[in-house]
C-alpha cells in the first residue's frame, strides 16, 4: 500500500450564472494535459429533467515525477439545471448555457506507488523515516509545487467564470436595452 | 508454479463510464461504433444482446460488443463496449423536413474496457523457461516501449476517441477530446 497525502483537499468553487459547461470541461482537460498528465475519465453523468440537466464530470489525472513519487489531480464537476438561454454579448444575442456548478480540486500526492517499501514492516519504518527525515525538503518541494500547480487551476478556472461577467442574460434584461 | 501465472499478459486501460437519461438514436449509435470499428481496423462483435421482459417503464436491453484488432504481431488491442439500457421507449420524432424518425427515450449506461494483449498467439508459453524469458523481456527490455507507445496509443488515439465519439452521438454536453491535437498519423 502505498503512502497517499492529501495536499489540496476539496478545494472548493461556486458558481451560479452564464456559463459554457463544455468549454469549462475542455479548459480544464488542456490545463492539466498541456502539464504532461495522463487522464482518466471516472464519472461522466448527464441527465435531462424538466428543469434543466443534471451533469456531473470527475477527471482523475496523473503524472509520474520521480520513479518514487506521483502527482494525482482530481477534479469533480456538478452542475444542475442547466439550460440554454439567451444573452446579450458586445450588442450581439448569443446562446449560451446557465445554471449552477460547484467544482471540487483534489491534489494528491502518492509516494512509494510501486508498494516496494512496505512489504516489511522494517521497510516501511525505513521510509517513513526518509520520507520525513532525510528527504523532507525534496518532499516539501514536490508538495510545493503540486499545490502550486492546484491554485493555478483553481484561478484559471476563476478567471473563466469571470469572462462571462460580460453576458447579460435577455431575461434580466431591460427591455429598452440595445440588441 | 505455471508459467501462465507470473506472466505479464496484458496491460488495461482504466474502465470509464458514460451515464445518459433523456432521448437518443440508438440505430445511429450501433452504426457509429460499427464504422469507428471499422476504420480502425477492428474485427468487431457482438457478444451479447439481451432484452429483457418490459416493465410499465420500459425494456431493459443489455449489449456486449468487441473489438480486436492484431496491431503487430507481438500485440493487440481489445475493445469492450458494454451498455446496458433502462426503462427505454421507442418514440418517434417529426424532423424539420417532415420525415419521421424514431428514437429511444430512457436511461443508458455504457461502460468502456480497453487493455493491450501481448504474445497473442501464446509463443512464449510453451515451457516455463520460454515464460520466465519473456517476462524478463516485458520487464526490463520494452517496459518502456509498452508504457509511452503501445499502450498511450492504444488509450489516446483508440479508447478516448471512441469515448468521445459516444458522447458526441448521444449529443452530451460534455463533448470534449483533450488528446484530438495529438500528433500521428491518423
Amino acid at each position: 500500500m502505498s503512502d497517499i497525502r492529501l495536499v489540496v483537499d476539496h478545494l472548493k468553487m461556486d458558481y451560479e450564472g452564464p456559463f459554457d459547461y463544455n468549454d469549462l470541461v475542455t479548459l480544464i482537460q488542456r490545463f492539466i494535459f498541456e502539464r504532461g498528465f495522463d487522464s482518466k475519465l471516472e464519472k461522466d453523468f448527464e441527465q435531462n429533467t424538466p428543469s434543466g440537466k443534471q451533469m456531473e464530470w470527475q477527471d482523475a489525472h496523473w503524472k509520474r515525477i520521480t520513479d518514487y513519487m506521483k502527482y494525482i489531480i482530481r477534479v469533480r464537476i456538478l452542475v444542475s439545471n442547466y439550460t440554454k438561454v439567451d444573452a446579450v454579448k458586445d450588442n450581439k444575442k448569443v446562446k449560451v448555457g446557465n445554471g449552477k456548478v460547484i467544482i471540487f480540486f483534489d491534489g494528491i500526492m502518492e509516494l512509494d506507488y510501486f508498494g516496494k517499501w512496505d512489504s516489511r514492516p522494517i521497510f516501511l519504518f525505513l521510509r517513513v523515516l526518509f520520507d520525513k527525515f532525510i528527504y523532507r525538503h525534496y518532499t516539501e518541494r514536490f508538495e510545493q509545487r503540486l499545490a502550486y500547480d492546484m491554485n493555478h487551476l483553481y484561478h484559471t478556472v476563476e478567471s473563466f467564470f469571470n469572462l462571462y461577467r460580460h453576458y447579460r442574460l435577455v431575461k434580466a434584461m431591460p427591455h429598452f436595452a440595445n440588441i | 508454479m505455471k508459467p501462465e501465472e507470473f506472466a505479464v499478459e496484458s496491460m488495461p486501460s482504466p474502465t470509464t463510464f458514460i451515464q445518459y437519461k433523456g432521448v437518443w438514436d440508438m440505430q445511429d449509435l450501433y452504426e457509429t461504433l460499427a464504422d469507428f470499428f471499422r476504420d480502425q481496423k477492428f474485427k468487431f462483435y457482438e457478444v451479447v444482446y439481451k432484452h429483457k421482459h418490459p416493465s410499465p417503464f420500459g425494456a431493459e436491453r443489455q449489449y456486449v460488443w468487441r473489438g480486436e484488432r492484431n496491431v503487430e504481431e507481438y500485440y493487440k488491442y481489445v475493445l469492450e463496449i458494454f451498455i446496458h439500457t433502462y426503462d427505454a421507449s421507442d418514440i418517434e420524432a417529426v424532423m424539420k423536413d417532415g420525415t419521421k424518425r424514431t428514437f429511444t427515450k430512457g436511461r443508458i449506461r455504457i461502460q468502456f474496457r480497453g487493455r493491450v494483449n501481448f504474445d497473442y498467439e501464446k509463443k512464449w508459453e510453451g515451457n516455463a523457461f520460454y515464460a520466465q524469458l519473456r517476462n524478463f523481456y516485458h520487464k526490463y527490455v520494452i517496459q518502456k516501449k509498452i508504457e509511452s507507445i503501445y499502450w498511450d496509443e492504444f488509450y489516446y488515439k483508440v479508447f478516448n476517441k471512441l469515448h468521445n465519439l459516444v458522447q458526441g452521438r448521444l449529443k452530451m454536453e460534455s463533448e470534449q477530446f483533450e488528446a484530438r491535437e495529438m500528433a500521428g498519423v491518423h
